[in-house]
């Protein structure tokens, strides 16, 4: 394996293990502190079992996200020092300002754990909103720095050095709102629907009952809200790549010909040799309207640019398809949802839709991965757009191959235990106390 | 003051405060794997109670260092990350399996194989990452780091690995050791669990001054530099005398029962070697090449991100205040303490 496919791969690996976690971080506060919500509303014991816990499942899931989080924050370093070495100053505003918002999360997550009965109750929902809050800011701030490495702006670039600073502008750079935005969605999506899916196998096993119906309402909810949302999202982002990344709207479509009223693709498989995509759906004119809202808008092929220029086609249009089709999907047992809602019809009738939902629990993951699959292999050959290469970004430590080896099998063996600890104590054993209690 | 020594001092207080914090977590278990005799379990049980799995969040000091100093300092980051690859990279393997065994092992109760494994794990994790970490600490200070062309010109292994800097190593897991052991005899709820702790932070205490005094000695022929440092600077020297004066205290108020002073004492203790450390350090961030001076890129960016600092601090001090408050209210009261632990 190469110096530089060395140390992509062990980023790679060290994000797309973060990223559940993050996104849990991100999106199980705002679940819990529904329930919570909900119970001092309504006063039903069942909400304040819920939110109990599900706060206990963030805090778990959370500290792993918190270490791996740091080796991340490393490792841009430990791999990419070249990048940080000159890019450190333009996007260290977001970073920083990232660790207060993650550090305010922990904090309040803490008050809200320990807080029941603590606290006046008015104030403990507060914290939980602060959890909510500061983790979706973290989340944010953490992505604008991933959005100004694709869309690099707030600095004057002189005989390669970066002068005149701007921290401010870097950090609103024009990726960063539609990418934050797309992110946090994609969160509260992928956990909205995971976890709807957990409650859907418990209540498979041990029958209907109260707790699993209003978990799985509201995290259907909030995962329903999300990907219709999402929609929304998706078209401005695409819009954003359109405009500022040619190279990335051509590869992620396979659009290898310059086209005046270009097709959207649907499926499909990318020929970089005789640079074309076969097999593909086509829907005329379906591209330029949606990534320039005009029918007949020109769209830039890959064959304009140099081939040194461009991503690993394939991979990132079959990841964009994916992550397309999943959000497709979920959209539509999201609207299945909505009629349900509608029709006040109650999800314990119906074991079919709960296996549906069952199925769902992990699209909105895979579609999360392979999002990040599209941003990040789309951006190659660029470390920052336009600006540097990732190769001359990579760390001159001789032997990469080792510290991957070893990232991958740590990684490895946590994912293992996590996947395991989850099946030994959610699906093996579906006898609850919490349950039960209510 | 300038701008540089001002980001300066936020990175030294947040080591300090991480130092504080985090430091006593990793005593803790490093106690754990120590942990024997006949009040083995009951030892046990009083380190898991005193470390939650929240205070994972204490990492968060660490992060905004390497932030501040990324930010700050691009060049000096760049020289560290390159030269010291291997022991920050067996520091972060340190810290992931530390998180997440603590976790697993609060969560997995009904297997006792797994669960003894993911303790041990745990244990180990706490005694090794602060060695690395004082490995680190040591190699800053002792004229190897020196970068050229993106390479690092002492090699990746000898620039680190030397008699100094692994003595800092061993110092670090002693004083970790010391303020844990300090902080449990004061949380310790019978006699016989209040005694062993108090003869571990004695134990620990000695062993964190006989590797001061080698630590110093090494530094003669290791660290030039920074002995030059701290021999030539009043407030070090100043800081010097109160760490000595703090342990005495601290073991004066251990003999005679004060444990809530034996345990003030320990993180004066703790706080006054990190003080004179970062003061014989200054302006040095990696020595003999980069200081703060000659790696700060721009004196606006470094302005904004102090704003930045300042900013962020006015929300968490008081946030990290009410957190503190709520956990020692729920120390106060065991009946609390045990249904809010951690349960599967």
């Amino acid at each position: 394996m190469s110096h530089l496919l060395s140390a992509r791969s062990q980023m790679g690996i060290s994000l797309a293990f973060h990223i559940i976690f993050a996104a849990i971080g991100v999106s199980f506060p705002l679940m819990m502190t529904i329930a919570e919500w909900r119970w001092l509303r309504t006063r039903e014991p069942v909400y304040q079992v819920l939110a109990k816990r599900w706060a206990k499942g963030a805090a778990i899931l959370f500290a792993i996200g918190a270490v791996s989080g740091t080796v991340l924050s490393f490792e841009l370093g430990l791999l990419w020092p070249r990048f940080m070495e000159k890019a450190g100053s333009v996007i260290g505003m977001p970073f920083s300002l990232e660790g207060f918002a993650f550090f305010t999360e922990a904090i309040f997550l803490g008050i809200y754990l320990f807080g029941w009965e603590r606290v006046p109750e008015f104030l403990h929902l507060l914290s939980g909103v602060m959890v909510a809050v500061s983790g979706v800011t973290s989340a944010i701030f953490v992505t604008f720095v991933n959005a100004w490495m694709n869309t690099p702006a707030g600095f004057d670039l002189v005989n390669g050095e970066f002068t005149n600073i701007r921290p401010f502008e870097a950090m609103f750079n024009p990726a960063a709102l539609p990418e934050a935005a797309h992110m946090v969605l994609a969160a509260f999506c992928a956990v909205g629907f995971a976890t709807a899916g957990v409650h859907s196998l418990l209540m498979l096993r041990r029958g209907r009952n109260r707790f699993d119906e209003v978990a799985i309402g509201i995290a259907l909810t909030v995962g329903s809200i999300a990907v219709l949302a999402q929609g929304v999202s998706g078209d401005a982002i695409a819009r954003m790549v359109a405009k500022t990344q040619p190279v990335k709207l051509a590869s992620l479509e396979g659009q290898f010909k310059t086209e005046v009223g270009a097709p959207l693709r649907i499926g499909g498989l990318p020929d970089t040799k005789l640079r074309e995509t076969k097999h593909a759906i086509e829907i005329p004119h379906g591209l330029s309207l949606l990534a320039f809202h005009d029918p007949n808008a020109t769209v830039k092929g890959l064959n304009d640019f140099p081939e040194a220029d461009w991503p690993f086609v394939t991979a990132v249009h079959i990841s964009f398809q994916v992550m397309v089709g999943l959000g497709s999907m979920l959209s539509c047992v999201a609207l299945l949802w909505g009629w349900f809602a509608w029709k006040r019809k109650q999800i314990g009738d119906h074991p079919l839709l709960l296996k549906l939902l069952v199925l769902c629990a992990p699209l909105g993951f895979v579609a999360l991965e392979a999002g990040w699959v599209v941003t990040e292999l789309g951006r190659q050959p660029w470390i920052i757009v336009g600006v540097l290469r990732t190769k001359d970004a990579v760390t001159e430590f001789p032997d990469l191959q080792l510290p991957f080896l070893l990232v991958s099998l740590l990684y490895f063996v946590l994912g293992c235990i996590v996947l395991w600890l989850l099946a030994a104590h959610v699906i093996a054993d579906p006898r609850n106390r919490d349950a039960d209690a209510v | 003051m300038n701008i540089a020594s001002v980001l300066a001092c936020i990175m030294a207080a947040a080591l300090l405060l991480y130092v504080l914090l985090a430091g006593a977590d990793y005593g803790a278990g490093f106690w754990d794997l120590l942990s024997s005799g006949p009040s083995k379990d009951a030892q046990k049980e009083l380190i898991a109670n005193a470390i939650q799995p929240i205070w994972e969040a204490n990492h968060v000091w660490l992060i905004l260092i390497l932030v501040l100093l990324f930010a700050g300092f691009p060049p000096a980051f760049g020289a560290v990350m390159i030269a010291l690859h291997v022991p920050i990279l067996l520091m972060l393997v340190g810290i992931v399996l530390r998180g997440s065994s603590f976790v697993f092992r609060a969560y997995s109760t009904i297997d006792s194989e797994m669960r003894k494994a993911c303790a041990y794990v745990f244990s180990i994790s706490s005694s090794f990452t602060p060695f690395f970490m004082g490995i680190l600490i040591g190699s800053l200070s002792d004229n190897r780091v020196l970068v050229s062309e993106d390479v690092s010109i002492n090699g990746y292994l000898f620039n680190w690995l030397n008699p100094f800097s692994v003595s800092m190593g061993l110092l670090t897991v002693a004083l970790f050791a010391f303020l844990a052991a300090s902080y449990l005899t004061a949380e310790a709820a019978t006699d016989e669990l209040r005694r062993t702790f108090r003869n571990r932070t004695v134990g620990a205490g000695v062993a964190g001054i006989v590797l001061t005094v080698i630590t110093f000695a090494l530094s003669a022929e290791y660290a030039t530099g920074l002995r030059e440092g701290f021999t030539r600077n009043s407030v070090a020297i100043c800081f010097a005398i109160i760490a000595w004066l703090a342990i005495a205290v601290s073991f004066v108020a251990l003999y005679k029962g004060c444990f809530q002073l034996s345990r003030i004492m320990a993180a004066v203790h703790a706080g006054s070697i990190v003080v004179v450390w970062a003061v014989a350090q200054y302006p040095y961030i990696a020595r003999p090449q980069r200081t703060i001076f000659n790696s700060m890129l721009s004196a606006t960016v470094v302005h904004d991100i102090v704003l930045a600092c300042v900013a962020g601090a006015i929300v968490l001090f008081p946030s990290l205040g009410i957190l503190l408050y709520v956990f020692k209210d729920q120390r106060r009261n065991k009946a609390a303490a045990s249904s809010s632990k951690v349960q599967p």
